[in-house]
């Protein structure tokens, strides 16, 4: 496949996902004036909001910062959960607005991390002692389901992202609480990430996805990794990278590509430490590999043209 | 019908939401279940842990299972500066959940003796059987340390988690032995079973 389609396999992809038409997209294509006036505000409202959030987010944290210590604890909670849920509502306010539209992303953000630090606040302050991790599965708790539920009324991608997070962080709270093992954890929560990031490649939230891809991918194959690390089916680690490779084309993204080629890469180098250190054919035998590989995927890219894609055209 | 449709139009999604809840969910019936199902040890279980008392008596003590009677046995000190060594002796009953220590009176000092054993009076008329698998196939755990898992492996923010001491049977559950001075990684010596009088 060339880059050419390749580029418009994408447009494809996202004209699918934001449900656009042909002639949304050739309307949007042929007033080039339009088009550039868009682009030109879009960056300039994106990089004042990103920029205010910025220095909202500096102040609060510099005032906190200079008189922590000679706050009691009714307003140590005050100003860590009380500023992030202040800074809910403005960000709900400011969804409903155009014009301010673009001040909620960094709001949202503020919200999540100040609300879920004040929740820890509030408990360090009220608790009477008892497990660290109970207090850290209620605030997760809490903040999952205030983030999804926002997220369900306002399909909004930050909210998209900080529900995965702290719903991430729920599980892997309640797995150490229950003392299931890590590696099992690690695999479990890696296979769930997997399939939420492929549900938002599919959604209007594609953003996101490479960056869960990532950390899913990579928990996947590490846990994997150290099950079957020394055991007679470590070669089938090889057979999960290559697993991740074909999935990076379905999926189309390019970090999961990334994730499983290193991953095949550094298995191939421990490999070879481990049974051919010295050996001179080795290195061969891997190249000779590579290349039937190539002949491989260009025989493959024929039969497809010649038999594949001709039998579904007709 | 809407949830159902939901369900098929993002079953990827899903799946991803309810992997984690299944496992968690298993974990809780395998750890819940199995403990419903099994009975409780029906012997005490009789154990030593090393006693922290500065004690300056003439001899060290630790207790034997001898003919089937528990003995504390009083060997003479070689030095006598430092507190002796000295272990105490508790019973953990599972039908009650209780432990209980057992203090006994030993003498001030064994004389010329070497070495000098000391019948437990608490269970001279019980016999004590020292096998390690009592009849009812319960053995006695010792606690240890264990990885907090993946929140602290990965963030750095979990600590190494004591695992209870208790009494654990052949087919996987397991009775937790309460928290008390002395029950510690590495300081519970097992002695053995506390049958009743008569037994062969």
């Amino acid at each position: 496949m060339t880059s050419r389609q390749d580029a418009l396999q994408e447009i494809l992809s996202i004209a699918q996902v934001h449900n656009l038409t042909a002639t949304d997209i050739v309307h949007a294509m042929s007033d080039k004036q339009e088009a550039a006036l868009q682009e030109s505000s879009g960056i300039l409202s994106r990089l004042f909001g990103y920029v205010g959030g910025i220095l909202i987010f500096a102040g609060i944290c510099v005032f906190i910062g200079q008189f922590w210590s000679d706050f009691n604890g009714a307003t140590q909670i005050l100003v860590s959960l009380g500023t992030g849920f202040c800074a809910y509502l403005l960000a709900l306010a400011a969804c409903d607005h155009d014009k301010l539209d673009r001040a909620a992303t960094p709001l949202f953000l503020i919200a999540a991390l100040f609300q879920s630090a004040g929740i820890l606040v509030m408990l360090d302050v009220m608790s009477r002692g008892g497990d660290p991790l109970h207090g850290a599965l209620f605030m997760t708790a809490v903040m999952t389901l205030q983030q999804g539920l926002t997220f369900w009324v306002k399909r909004r991608t930050t909210l998209a992202f900080t529900t995965t997070f702290f719903g991430l962080g729920f599980y892997v709270t309640l797995m150490a609480i229950w003392e299931i093992d890590s590696q099992l954890t690690a695999l479990c929560l890696g296979a769930s990430l997997m399939c939420v990031s492929w549900a938002m490649s599919q959604s209007p939230h594609r953003a996101i996805s490479a960056f869960w891809y990532f950390f899913g991918s990579l928990l996947t194959l590490a846990a994997y990794a150290d099950m079957v690390e020394k055991t007679p089916v470590e070669p089938t680690f090889l057979g999960l990278c290559a697993f991740f490779i074909f999935l990076s084309t379905k999926a189309r993204s390019r970090t999961l590509l990334l994730v499983g080629t290193l991953a095949m890469l550094c298995y191939i180098g421990y490999f070879t430490g481990k049974h051919f250190n010295d050996s001179s054919e080795w290195p061969i035998v891997l190249i000779l590999i590579g290349m039937a590989f190539f002949g491989l995927g260009a025989l493959a890219l024929r039969l497809n043209a010649k038999y594949i894609r001709g039998q579904s055209a007709a | 019908m809407a949830v159902s449709n939901f369900i098929k139009k993002n079953f990827v999604l899903v799946l991803g939401i309810a992997l984690p809840a299944l496992l968690v969910a298993g974990f809780m019936l395998t750890a819940a279940v199995p403990q419903k199902l099994g009975p409780k040890p029906q012997y005490p279980v009789i154990y030593s842990t090393y006693s922290g008392a500065q004690d300056n008596v003439p001899y060290n003590v630790e207790y034997i299972v001898k003919e089937d009677k528990l003995y504390a046995r009083l060997t003479a000190r070689a030095e006598q500066y430092g507190s002796a060594s000295r272990r105490d002796i508790y019973t953990f009953d599972a039908q009650k959940g209780a432990v209980t220590k057992i203090d006994i009176t030993l003498p001030n000092d064994i004389g010329d003796d070497k070495r000098r054993d000391v019948l437990v009076p608490e269970f001279a008329n019980n016999t004590i059987d020292k096998s390690s698998k009592s009849t009812d196939g319960y053995t006695l755990e010792n606690g240890s340390y264990r990885s907090r898992g993946l929140m602290g492996e990965f963030f750095g923010v979990g600590r190494s988690r004591y695992l209870d001491t208790g009494l654990r049977h052949e087919n996987g559950w397991m009775y937790a032995i309460p928290d008390h001075t002395g029950n510690y990684y590495g300081n519970i010596e097992f002695i053995g079973w506390v049958m009743p009088a008569g037994t062969p």
